[in-house]
C-alpha cells in the first residue's frame, strides 16, 4: 500500500514538473506571440490554411477525421469555417493561459468535444509541428521556441486528458 | 586579290629564308592554290580567335536580363498594389495571396503563379552560395565601410510546408583594428529563412557584436545573384546598415 502511495506521489511530482515547463513568464510570452501570429482578417485564414495544409502533408490520414466539414479540399467554404472555429478554440486557450482555473475548465471542455473522436497522439503531434514550423513563419522574428513547445504540451495535454 | 599578295609575299619570304622553315618548305614544294588555302585557313583562325573574344564581351550583356532588371526595378516602385508579406500573381489578375501560400505546392493563384517555377527556384539559398559587397553603416556600430560575406552553409525545406527554406549561414564583417589599420574578419554563425513570395532572405546572427541585428536580404534586382540587403535592430527593425550584396562567383 505504501508503495501504491509513493508511486502516485511521485506521479503527481513527475506530472506537475513536466508541466511546469510552461511557467508564467513563458505564458505571457506565447500570448503575446499568439496575438501577432493570429492576426486578422484574411490574413487569420490564411494562417489556419497554412497550418491545416502542413497537418495533412504529415497525417493524410488525418482527413478522414474531417469528412463532415469539408476536410477533402481545405479550400471549401465548410473547412474554412471549421479551422477558424478550431482557431478560435485556441485562442481562448491561449488567452486563458494566465487564468488556470477558466484555462482548465475550457481545456476539460475541449477534451469532451475530442474524446468521442479517439484521436491518434500522432495527429496532435502533427498539429504541433505544423504549429512550429507556420508560427515562425507567420511572425519572422522574436519568436519563442522553447516556450511555445512547452505551453503546447499543456494544452495537447488538456485536450487530450492524458 | 590581296591574299594573292600576301601569299606571294609570303612566298618571297621563304625564298628569301631558303628552305629552313618547313612552313616555307612545303608551300613552296606544294600547288600554290593550296598555300592559298591554307592562308585562307589562318585567317579563319584568327577570325574565330576575334570572335571568341567578342562571346566574351556579349556574356556581360544580356538584352533580356537588363530588361528583366529594369521591369523588376519599375514594378519596384510602383508598388504591386499587395500589403506587405503578400505575394502579387501577376498577369492581368492583380491578385494578392499570402506569403504563407507561395511555393506550398497548392495553386492559390487564379493563374497558378505562386507555384510557378521561376518564383520557387531556391537558386538563391543554394548551400555553398557566398554573397560579397560593401557595408555602409549608418547607426548602432561605428564601423567603415567594409567588405562582408554571407555564405549559406547549409538548408532545409520541410516536407510538409515548403513556402519557407530555413537557411544557416556565416556572416562574415571585415573591420579595421589596430594602429596599423589591419583589417580583421569576425565570423558569425547564423540561422534564418528564405521566403519565396517576398524574395528575402532573412538571418538572425546567433551571437556576437550581431547578435541583436536582422539581416534582410531582398532579390529585387531581377536575377537570384544580387540582393539588396538591410542590417537592423531585430526588435525594433531601425535600419543599422546597407549593401548590395552579390553572388561570387565559383
Amino acid at each position: 500500500m505504501k508503495i501504491l502511495i509513493v508511486l502516485a506521489i511521485l506521479a503527481v511530482f513527475v506530472a506537475v514538473t513536466s508541466a511546469s515547463g510552461c511557467d508564467k513568464l513563458q505564458r505571457l510570452k506565447v500570448k503575446s506571440q499568439w496575438a501577432r501570429a493570429y492576426s486578422e482578417g484574411h490574413d487569420r485564414e490564411d494562417f489556419s490554411q497554412a497550418i491545416w495544409r502542413a497537418i495533412f502533408a504529415q497525417v493524410p490520414d488525418a482527413r478522414a477525421l474531417f469528412k463532415r466539414v469539408g476536410g477533402d479540399d481545405t479550400n471549401s467554404g465548410d473547412f474554412v469555417a471549421h479551422s477558424l472555429r478550431v482557431l478560435a478554440g485556441l485562442d481562448i486557450v491561449i488567452s486563458l493561459l494566465d487564468q488556470p482555473e477558466a484555462l482548465q475548465a475550457e481545456l476539460s471542455h475541449l477534451q469532451k468535444q475530442h474524446d468521442s473522436r479517439h484521436i491518434p497522439d500522432n495527429y496532435f503531434a502533427a498539429f504541433r509541428l505544423a504549429l512550429g514550423h507556420v508560427l515562425p513563419a507567420q511572425l519572422g522574428r522574436c519568436w519563442d521556441k522553447k516556450a511555445w513547445s512547452d505551453c503546447f504540451e499543456v494544452i495537447a495535454h488538456g485536450v487530450q486528458g492524458h | 586579290m590581296w591574299r594573292l599578295l600576301i601569299f606571294s609575299a609570303l612566298v618571297a619570304v621563304s625564298w628569301a629564308q631558303g628552305t629552313g622553315g618547313i612552313f616555307a618548305g612545303r608551300l613552296a614544294e606544294s600547288d600554290p592554290r593550296l598555300g592559298i588555302t591554307a592562308v585562307r585557313i589562318f585567317a579563319l583562325e584568327k577570325k574565330i580567335d576575334v570572335l571568341k573574344e567578342k562571346l566574351k564581351y556579349a556574356e556581360d550583356h544580356d538584352p533580356q536580363q537588363f530588361i528583366h532588371e529594369l521591369e523588376t526595378r519599375v514594378t519596384h516602385e510602383e508598388g504591386t498594389g499587395c500589403t506587405d508579406r503578400h505575394f502579387q500573381c501577376g498577369g492581368h489578375d492583380r491578385e494578392c495571396i499570402s506569403d504563407l501560400l507561395v511555393c506550398d505546392g497548392h495553386k492559390d493563384c487564379a493563374n497558378e503563379h505562386d507555384e510557378d517555377d521561376d518564383i520557387c527556384s531556391t537558386d538563391p539559398v543554394k548551400a555553398g552560395n557566398v554573397f560579397v559587397g560593401s557595408t555602409t553603416w549608418t547607426s548602432c556600430l561605428t564601423r567603415e565601410d567594409r567588405v562582408t560575406r554571407i555564405a549559406i552553409t547549409s538548408t532545409k525545406r520541410v516536407k510538409f510546408f515548403t513556402a519557407r527554406v530555413r537557411v544557416n549561414a556565416l556572416i562574415e564583417a571585415d573591420h579595421t583594428e589596430g594602429a596599423d589599420h589591419h583589417t580583421e574578419t569576425d565570423a558569425y554563425p547564423a540561422h534564418g529563412y528564405y521566403n519565396f513570395g517576398t524574395r528575402r532572405l532573412i538571418l538572425f546572427p546567433d551571437a556576437g557584436d550581431f547578435a541583436h541585428i536582422g539581416v534582410v536580404c531582398e532579390f529585387n534586382k531581377g536575377d537570384d545573384e544580387r540582393a539588396e540587403c538591410k542590417l537592423g535592430l531585430k526588435a525594433s527593425k531601425h535600419e543599422c546598415a546597407h549593401a548590395l550584396l552579390h553572388l561570387k562567383d565559383h
